[in-house]
């Protein structure tokens, strides 16, 4: 291919020629160079401009401990909050002068504040301007002033919506709680200081930066927080690293410092080497399939993971809990608008197939039957959804008729109507249940919607009963094999011994299995846990963590080695005291390099089952757990398009943790390695 | 080279100097060997399991269930594990949907990614390089969901909106291959950047000045010999990038849709054989169903896939280093 006479043909060419093909190429690499930064740049920019919006948005607005609060009101042209608050400082003034105190008296007068001493002498302490009290303390010849101070604060409402008719609400606490006109809520303010500032870290009705990191999932973007994926990562980073370093580094001092010399010892070291570079293609998706069958399943062979979940726990307002597990499985919201006559529209605001994606003003016709069965009420009844709930909990001006939280009930339902009626269909594929916004009671649990897979329970009365919506209120579960069949109701004790001995049973309001176990407590199989979860990732890395420990003991020049095996030490003392020691600032930054790979991989976890709608954090090795890739992954998959953002947040959240990773890896290889050649 | 910094005097541990039995330490030795070896042995044990799951699985799946024939699944064009009645398991449709998104991918990654390299390595003075290279890695350690974002929340609005302006019509789709191909590609940029910079520096010197002595331009030296001559470098960096996009899973997943159809037209959406993975899993198939296993099948036709192309990769780079001096 390279000769001399292609130069030679080159060369041949007039020298002007080549001179500006010369001058082109080097524009020509240039633009293309510029291309990939360019590519890098939109990248981060998008993320940011995205991201930043909804973590600082909302920034809520912290009003020192003492203030009370005079006025708070929306000022809907400028589209802020005004909140004007009162203040007391107290300030202690020393009496300078010697006399006896003895009966002296503080007193007020022209904007000053006079200490008067019982023979009429006055004497000017301080101002008396907002003065509210003060008291002389004689023995320690000082006086104590408390002033009102007035303050105004104003916080800005983000977004571009009508905020027409949104109200502001004291709650008792001190906080001031900002009414949105579709009847969500804000805190804008509260009473508070630093330190309690950060307690207010996950209050999910809080939009700000801590909110966003401490906060609890939800079907609300605006109140989305990214603390289980958060922590389900550092999780399985801990398993991952745990398992992978020491096999990883075990590895490459094999394949480095241990090369055999007998003939099938050759060939096996051949074998490994070629191996690991294979193992580095290996698509990640792949492990996720090996994960799930070994870890996850253990090829069925210790029986079914799916006895071993925990279960999320949602308080709704009425006093019943409903207890499940939540997965992710997307979801049809249909808002109905009325008068139902004939024909009912559809307005689609969020679509069930992420294949399909239609414009907004299209129209989805469902032509199901709309019966009034007398003045008020009607029946609706549609083939076209296949099975629905329709729920009434959306009704503009209606009464709530059914106060069932699972609105679980055949196709037909029977309302009341007054003027405009909106009515939310939803269609259930895999068990899916929809519990109200105002019918959650507890924020802290804020769900708005609850996903639930199919369970098994084994009852002792030998009874075995499977279904998709558990649900329990005073110990009584209630459970559902699809929509259509006769729920089946047993009370929690009679939950039998389980096969393998050990006993499901319940706790104070919560159902759990074996919740209680120690953080290490490991149950085959694995299911999906963070055990699991770990262990896969460390799967995808492992091949990552070799090479890079492999690179750096290469870099350990030999005269190292051959010294210390004159010295006599053996072969291992030679890798313990001379080799590793002087790679470790390599193998650690490999080490911390992998891990950052680790943190960004979503298919392996997405496989093994990790789930994308988590309330909880694990506790120990066997707890489901959420990831921050797989999180955003779920968020970007939403069809509402606000997610976007919080989405955004997340992956700024996960690339300053990326960040920090990197920066690590930076400081180790500059602080600890020294040249060694 | 710098002075060698002096390592401090190996010490001997202690232990050695008070082993007087040497049966013992060879005995700790052996141990420690095998446990050496153990290590290497699991990173062998994970490719015999990924190896045995996948074909027993897939053996499953193609002697299980009646709908399901080996010979339908590698000829049949329609992929339908879902629908009812109808299921159809031709393995087309997601193979076909892959190849567009790589082949996208590569379409962008290959030539921007070369003649980067070539720019780093020829022409960039020493400071950009510098300034350039990192940049470049923070690029390849990003995570594949963020280039999904990516994707969706920029590549697809801009097709969109640009094919808008210029045709007066809208003619990608919400979810399209061209979006996620675009995305896919970026992501393997640094990998071929990185791979044919090494196989480019690795040239010798002489070759360059031999050709500048031949009174050649520095695009001569680049393309006419230094290129070449790095072949098989940059060949086989190509096949590695090329292995990654179709391994590649999250921004498939997120941007080019999930539906399973002969890719004809990238304006449309399509699903890859990673992305049907995830669809299938995300949907919580039960265990035993045909759907479960069928991903098992597509896993080890995408393993087999991938697996060539990195073999091929690594023979290349390997049999054909052009060893100079």
């Amino acid at each position: 291919m390279i000769g001399v006479s292609s130069i030679k043909k080159a060369v041949s060419v007039p020298a002007a020629k080549r001179n500006r093909k010369n001058a082109m190429f080097l524009y020509v690499c240039l633009g293309f160079t510029s291309v990939s930064v360019l590519c890098l740049a939109v990248l981060l920019l998008s993320v940011v401009l995205n991201g930043t919006k909804h973590l600082f948005d909302f920034q809520i607005t912290v009003l020192p401990h003492s203030a009370n609060l005079v006025e708070s009101r929306f000022d809907a042209s400028t589209r802020q909050v005004v909140l004007g608050y009162s203040e007391e400082r107290v300030r202690t003034v020393r009496i300078e002068s010697d006399r006896d105190l003895a009966g002296a008296t503080t007193e007020p007068d022209g904007g000053d504040l006079f200490l008067v001493f019982p023979n009429g002498d006055r004497e000017r302490i301080a101002t008396s301007d907002r003065l509210v009290s003060a008291e002389l303390d004689p023995q320690a010849r000082s006086v104590r002033l408390t002033y009102q101070v007035q303050n105004v604060e104003t916080v800005g409402i983000p977004g571009d919506g009508s905020l027409e008719g949104a109200s502001l609400r004291e709650t008792e606490d001190g906080r001031v709680v900002f009414h949105y006109p579709d009847g969500s809520e804000q805190v804008v303010a509260s009473r508070g200081n630093a330190v309690s500032r950060l307690g207010l870290l996950g209050d999910p009705s809080l939009g700000s930066v801590g909110t966003f990191i401490g906060g609890a999932p939800s079907v609300d973007p605006r109140k989305a927080g990214f603390q289980s994926p958060l922590v389900g990562t550092i999780w399985l980073l801990c398993v991952c690293a745990i398992a992978a370093v020491p096999i990883g580094i075990g590895t490459a001092v094999y394949l480095e410092e241990f090369k055999p010399t007998g003939r099938i010892g050759l060939i096996l070291h051949r074998i490994v080497a070629t191996n690991i570079r294979n193992l580095a293609g290996v698509p990640s998706v792949v492990y996720g399939l090996i994960g799930l069958t070994v870890f996850s399943r253990m090829f069925g062979l210790l029986g079914t993971p799916l006895d071993y979940q925990s279960f999320d726990e949602y308080h709704l307002s009425d006093g019943s809990l409903v207890v499940g597990i939540t997965t992710d499985i997307q979801s049809d919201v249909y808002t109905l608008e009325g008068p139902f006559i004939g024909e009912a529209r559809l307005e689609r605001t969020s679509y069930a197939q992420i294949s399909r994606f239609p414009e907004h003003d299209e129209e989805i016709r469902v032509t199901g039957t709309v019966e009034f069965t007398d003045d008020y009420e009607f029946k609706i009844d549609s083939e076209q959804l296949g099975s629905f709930i329709l729920s009434p909990f959306d009704m503009i001006s209606g009464e709530m008729l059914d106060e069932d939280p699972f609105p679980a009930r055949p196709f037909e339902a029977t309302f009341r109507l007054e003027g405009q009626a909106r009515f939310v269909v939803e269609t259930v594929r895999n068990g899916r249940v929809f519990v109200p916004r105002d019918m959650v009671g507890d924020t802290k649990q804020d769900i708005d919607k609850l996903r639930i897979r199919d369970h098994i329970f084994e009852l002792k009365d030998g009874r075995r009963v499977s279904g998709k919506i558990p649900q329990m209120s005073d110990g009584t579960i209630t459970v559902r094999q699809d929509l259509l069949s006769e729920p089946v109701t047993f009370h929690k004790d009679d939950i039998a011994t389980r096969p393998n001995g050990r006993l499901a049973y319940a706790t104070k309001n919560m159902i759990t299995f074996l919740d209680e176990d120690h953080p290490l407590h490991i149950r085959l199989p694995m299911g999906p846990s963070v055990l699991a979860g770990g262990l896969t990732l460390m799967l995808v890395i492992l091949p990552v963590v070799i090479i890079a420990t492999q690179e750096s003991l290469r870099a350990v020049p030999d005269s190292l080695r051959q010294g210390s095996l004159a010295l006599g030490a053996s072969k291992w003392q030679m890798v313990r005291t001379m080799t590793l020691p002087s790679a470790i600032p390599g193998i650690m930054t490999g080490c911390i390099l992998a891990m950052s790979r680790a943190i960004g991989e979503a298919a392996p976890i997405l496989i093994i089952g990790g789930v994308t709608f988590v309330t909880f954090t694990p506790d120990n090795l066997m707890s489901g757990f959420a990831a921050m890739p797989l999180q955003i992954y779920d968020w970007l998959g939403q069809p509402d398009i606000e997610f976007q953002r919080v989405a955004a947040s997340g992956i700024i959240v996960l690339m300053t943790v990326l960040l920090l990773f990197n920066a690590v890896a930076v400081i180790i290889r500059q602080k600890l390695q020294k040249p060694l050649n | 080279m710098s002075t060698p910094a002096a390592p401090d005097i190996p010490k001997l541990p202690a232990s050695t100097r008070r082993e007087r039995s040497t049966t013992l330490r060879r005995a700790r030795e052996s141990l420690i060997f095998g446990g050496l070896v153990l290590c290497a042995a699991f990173s062998v044990m994970v490719t015999t399991a990924i190896v045995y799951i996948l074909l027993s699985e897939s053996l499953h799946f193609f002697t299980e269930f009646e709908e399901v024939s080996l010979w339908g699944y590698l000829t049949g064009l329609e992929w339908n594990p879902l629908l009812g009645a109808d299921k159809q398991f031709g393995m087309w449709p997601l193979v076909t949907g892959t190849l567009m998104v790589t082949a996208i991918a590569a379409a962008i990654a290959l030539p921007i990614g070369l003649i980067t390299a070539v720019y780093l390595s020829e022409y960039a003075p020493a400071r950009v390089r510098a300034v350039l290279k990192p940049v470049l890695e923070v690029l390849a350690g990003i995570p594949t969901v963020v280039y999904g974002f990516f994707a969706l929340a920029v590549i697809t609005p801009a097709l969109r909106s640009g094919s808008e302006a210029l045709t007066g019509d809208k003619i990608f789709d919400y979810f399209n291959s061209t979006s996620a191909g675009i995305a896919v590609g970026i992501l393997c940029l640094p990998t071929v950047t990185s791979l044919s910079e090494d196989a480019l520096r690795a040239v010798p010197r002489s070759l360059r000045e031999g050709a500048y002595g031949l009174g050649a331009t520095k695009f001569d030296v680049s393309v006419k010999v230094v290129v070449p001559a790095a072949l098989s470098g940059v060949i086989a960096a190509f096949l590695l990038a090329i292995a990654r996009a179709i391994g590649e899973t999250m921004i498939v997943a997120l941007a080019a849709g999930g539906m399973a159809r002969l890719a004809t037209d990238p304006t449309e959406g399509s699903q890859t054989m990673t992305a049907y993975m995830v669809q299938i899993f995300l949907g919580d198939a039960p265990h035993g169903s045909v759907e479960y296993y069928s991903s098992y099948a597509i896993g080890a036709t995408l393993f087999v896939i991938t697996l060539l192309l990195t073999l091929a990769g690594n023979y290349i780079l390997k049999k054909f280093r052009e060893e100079y001096e």
